[in-house]
């Protein structure tokens, strides 16, 4: 009589991990091969003071110094050469997180610019100091 | 009785999930995580982002707070400003305001800077001849310059304008306020100092403004 195979429960875990280790990586790779035509990483701050300053410098998003209750904007300018419209849509991370507001998604038609405003919008209440994170700006295929 | 799974084979689904998952993290990170902004213009493939030279500031306007008061009944308005005016014969109950609002150049670019609201005195106040006014001046010594040759600044007392109280400019037709604002410490703060008229029978209530900074480097 053919034996059946029983699986112990650390094997079990073990192969459990590993599906999902396999289901996060081809999610990866889909997203990475098909989904996602272009992706940019830029880093955001802003100080919360209480006094008003901007800063124009072109390699970050510098919201520079801004004061409860005020609200700092930085402009982004969007292109892509790619055979058909591309969805763009954002996200952001860090601890300035909560003070960012971003545009909506938008469709973006090949050689066409698009102007974004992105601002930082300081709650009354927000302590004092420094605040980090990033933007990402994803091009993905429709 | 059954048979266990062997350990060659656990140990061959556990490689092939470590190369799935480090394979698909490579590809992932290769593509989207190394194009970061390193300069004005990124340019990787055909999609592209430009962060401009542009940059604004929204105060506002209950910020520089008169608090809530009244304009007294033997009185046709009552003017108040942020260099500690507050007119106790017409007003009543308003806070004495001593400080307006700084602007700072923090950046490492010399800008010009617009101004502007989005209300005149009759959108933001009411009533009969109300007035919404601002003037401008350096705090830190010669912050404000006219533009020199390239991207420099050339001292110029009078380059910030208007430095008497003048009606606000609306969003549609900004105050061009400081053709060179210098970037460099200690020159880089701009005083702007706010003045109003609230006529007996202006609006009542909270009453808010926003006034826009919008520098652009030079």
């Amino acid at each position: 009589m053919k034996k059946k195979k029983v699986i112990k429960s650390n094997q079990l875990i073990v192969l459990m991990v590993c599906a999902a280790l396999v289901a996060v990586g081809l999610v990866m790779l889909f997203f990475s091969l098909f989904a996602i035509y272009k992706a940019y990483e830029v880093d955001m701050t802003v100080f919360v003071s209480n006094a008003s300053g901007f800063n124009t410098d072109t390699d970050m998003l510098n919201f520079g110094k801004a004061a409860p209750g005020n609200a700092n904007s930085r402009m982004m300018v969007m292109s892509h050469d790619y055979k058909k419209p591309l969805l763009v849509s954002f996200r952001k991370s860090g601890n300035i997180s909560g003070f960012v507001d971003l545009p909506e998604e938008f469709y973006l038609e090949p050689g066409l610019t698009k102007e974004v405003s992105i601002n930082a919008i300081i709650p009354i209440e927000a302590q004092q100091g420094r605040y980090d994170g990033k933007l990402t700006v994803y091009f993905r295929r429709i | 009785m059954g048979e266990d799974i062997s350990n060659r084979a656990l140990i061959a689904i556990v490689i092939f999930a470590l190369v799935i998952s480090l394979f698909s993290t490579g590809v992932y990170f290769l593509k989207f995580r190394g194009d970061t902004i390193s300069g004005a213009l990124v340019e990787q493939a055909v999609a592209r982002i430009n962060i401009t030279t542009r940059a604004s500031i929204n105060f506002t306007i209950n910020l520089v707070d008169w608090g809530s008061g009244y304009v007294n009944d033997t009185a046709s308005f009552c003017q108040l400003n942020t260099e500690g005016l507050n007119n106790n014969l017409n007003c009543t109950n308003f806070s004495t305001v001593t400080e307006g609002l700084r602007i700072e150049n923090d950046g490492n670019r010399n800008v010009e800077l617009n101004v502007s609201s989005n209300n005149t005195a009759a959108q933001f106040l009411g009533g009969t001849s109300p007035a919404f006014q601002w003037k401008f001046s350096n705090n830190e010594s010669d912050s404000c310059g006219s533009k020199g040759i390239g991207t420099n600044c050339v001292t110029n007392a009078s380059a910030i304008q208007p430095q008497s109280y003048t009606s606000v400019s609306t969003t549609s037709n900004p105050a061009f306020v400081c053709p060179c604002f210098r970037a460099n410490n200690p020159s880089d703060l701009l005083n702007l100092e706010l003045q109003i008229r609230v006529p007996s029978d202006s609006y009542t209530g909270l009453r808010e403004s926003t006034i826009t900074a919008v520098a652009t480097a030079i």
